[in-house]
């Protein structure tokens, strides 16, 4: 159903109709804001990145295809944006220790095991933007490899080496952390 | 199944992690891949955890801002425009009246615009660079304002397309783009075909 909508407010959007952009911005917010904010651990730039995100959506609508799938499109722009961000500000870390102590950031599942969080958000940290990115997508967002290999406009098996990469350094910092 | 192959296929599935028969037979018979299976399954575990969503305020504000930002960006866009139609008549027939003098006088001609030349010279119509003979140009400015009233919607589109065009090529396309205001892809495509100038943009 949703993506129903999505395809009938991308068409109408792209005929102009802003209330229909909206509608879009709404669908897709979270997603956005979840993938900006675990890249850059940073809330204030997380929302700053789905500004600019939905805004080159607004001004390249026109020019979208309707057999594409917008969300992959809005990804690719998100995607984009965060990695460029991560690359201008130097800021490879996941989520900066200081920022786990944060009230803003919930870890209900890691409740009573802050260390440990701590170490994997360490690890986070560590890899490299785009391991990062395909982790991301791969990991929180669900997508299939080959999906986030349109998104970053890498082949399928460059995708899965980056997860395959990231996944053993996840593990290896585990380990280390035990 | 070999045990590469084995953990190949786990570290693909993290986040949906889940065994096939071929995978679990080898798991019963290789100590080091369950370890490895184990080592994946906590760490799966450990990475379950949600940021904070996006709160009402924070998204209020968002939308806030983005629409702020749009407006900006469509009234530039609409300015431009208005720009373009206001001055655009008169500025058409300044050109095509020099035009046709430099025809009639061949000492008068036009030539590429330099770095010397100013978007205001240029709307003006007293760009050094556009007309060498500034008496000329001036007696030309005052004819062509009592001569808009004919073939305005011609003389428009050709002539701002050259004024334009001319500006982009002599500034490369970012100055063309500050003149312009930031446009739509649709926009854009429009100017494209009109202007010819696939190469520069």
């Amino acid at each position: 159903m949703e993506a129903e909508d999505e395809q009938e407010f991308m068409a109408r959007a792209k005929a102009g109709d802003r209330s229909a952009f909206d509608q879009l911005v709404r669908l897709n917010k979270d997603k956005m804001f979840a993938l900006t904010y675990r890249m850059t651990g940073d809330r204030e730039a997380a929302l700053d990145l789905m500004q600019d995100t939905f805004f080159a959506a607004f001004k390249e609508i026109g020019g979208f295809r309707r057999e594409a799938n917008f969300s992959s499109w809005l990804y690719r722009i998100a995607a984009n944006k965060t990695l460029n961000y991560l690359r201008r500000k130097k800021l490879i870390s996941y989520i900066p220790l200081a920022a786990a102590n944060e009230p803003s950031y919930d870890m209900p599942d890691l409740a009573g095991s802050g260390e440990l969080s701590r170490a994997i958000l360490s690890g986070m940290n560590s890899l490299p933007p785009k391991q990062k990115l395909v982790f991301n997508l791969r990991f929180y967002e669900q997508l299939p490899f080959a999906e986030i290999a349109a998104i970053m406009n890498k082949n399928e098996s460059t995708v899965k080496t980056h997860y395959q990469k990231a996944v053993n350094k996840l593990r290896e910092m585990l380990q280390d952390y035990k | 199944m070999n045990c590469e192959q084995l953990k190949k296929e786990l570290s693909h599935k993290l986040g949906m992690l889940s065994l096939t028969p071929a995978a679990e037979e080898h798991l019963g018979s290789c100590a080091g891949c369950m370890q490895y299976y184990e080592e994946l399954s906590s760490l799966e575990e450990g990475l379950r955890f949600q940021p904070n969503p996006l709160t009402k305020e924070e998204f209020a504000h968002l939308q806030e801002s983005l629409e702020n930002k749009i407006s900006r960006f469509q009234n530039r866009a609409f300015l431009f425009y208005r720009v373009a139609v206001r001055y655009g008549a008169s500025l058409a027939a300044v050109l095509l009246l020099v035009f046709v003098s430099m025809l009639g006088h061949n000492s008068q001609k036009l030539r590429p615009l330099s770095e010397g030349d100013s978007v205001a010279a240029l709307i003006s119509g007293t760009s050094a660079g556009i007309i060498t003979d500034s008496t000329e140009a001036s007696n030309l400015t005052t004819e062509s304002a009592e001569g808009t009233d004919t073939n305005d919607e011609t003389l428009d589109d050709q002539y701002l397309d050259v004024i334009i065009g001319n500006y982009i090529e002599a500034y490369g396309f970012n100055a063309g783009e500050m003149l312009l205001g930031e446009l739509n892809s649709d926009e854009l495509r429009i100017l494209k075909s009109r202007m010819k100038t696939k190469d520069i943009l």
